[in-house]
């Protein structure tokens, strides 16, 4: 089976979908950085400030990471170690968010 | 067609034990007389992507973008679990904001691990020709909801009375 040009634009639509994830993990991120006047979230710049750039920093690396894929020619799926990535930083991300609802302030 | 079902279902037992086979044995290649040992690197075999054949790359595709879908997920939970927590005026009930937020928060955690892992399920079984795995992800996202939810409901009704 040819794979040639993109057929149903399934690299282009998975580019689009690490974008996306990418920046939802860096948007978590700003939320938590950003913090909300009167919560407990205000109170943790640092924490929220390192969860920020966590996310941007996946999500530049996977985009990075994309386009160095986009550009090979064998096997341009993504590696394990990219899913790992994401997957892991969006599970401390996660830790931290439950720490800061468990006990905020 | 109950022949044809049979025959199918013996040529699939026959490809899972061919795959399975040609499994190298640890400390190297030897002959097939040898059973693959279980005890030790099984770990490294049952989770390795060197297997089968490269599958037409629109399916890998596919669950690459299925994986980022359950990310997104994720974060979409944790950030509602937060914000829940954070940002709702307290319910009448002490404690209410953290019943509804913490649960959803830690499905997060637990979406954002297991999407990996189904990714890497689902990858090999179509490297190997074998039937997609089945995902416990999808009704445990499911039933997380579906619980929250009517807490949720039950918090507010409570509120109102």
């Amino acid at each position: 089976m040819s794979t040639a040009g993109d057929p149903g634009s399934a690299a282009g639509r998975t580019a689009l979908a690490w974008e996306r994830s990418g920046l939802s993990l860096a948007a978590t991120g700003a939320v938590v950085a950003r913090g909300v006047p009167g919560s407990g979230v205000a109170n943790r710049p640092v924490v929220g400030t390192a969860v920020a750039v966590l996310g941007l920093s996946v999500w530049v690396v996977t985009a990075l990471s994309e386009r160095r894929r986009r550009r090979a020619t064998h096997r341009p799926v993504a590696t394990p170690g990219d899913l790992a990535l994401l997957s892991g930083a969006s599970v401390v991300v996660g830790l931290v968010l439950f720490v800061l609802a468990a006990w905020p302030g | 067609m109950v022949p044809r079902d049979c025959s199918s279902r013996q040529l699939r037992c026959l490809d899972i034990a061919l795959c399975l086979s040609e499994l190298p044995p640890v400390g190297g290649r030897s002959g097939p007389s040898v059973p693959p040992v279980a005890t030790t690197g099984g770990w490294r075999e049952r989770w390795s992507l060197d297997v089968g054949d490269e599958p037409d790359p629109r399916f890998s595709y596919a669950n690459e973008r299925t994986f980022l879908a359950w990310c997104r997920t994720a974060l979409a939970l944790m950030t509602a679990g937060l914000a829940i927590t954070q940002l709702l005026p307290p319910f009448d009930v002490p404690g209410g904001r953290r019943i509804i937020g913490l649960p959803l928060i830690a499905t997060g955690i637990v979406l954002a691990a297991g999407g990996l892992v189904q990714w890497l399920r689902t990858e090999r079984a179509m490297r190997l020709g074998q039937p997609l795995p089945r995902s416990l992800l999808v009704p445990a996202a499911a039933a997380v909801v579906a619980v929250t939810a009517t807490v949720a409901l039950v918090l507010v009704v409570a509120d109102s009375l």
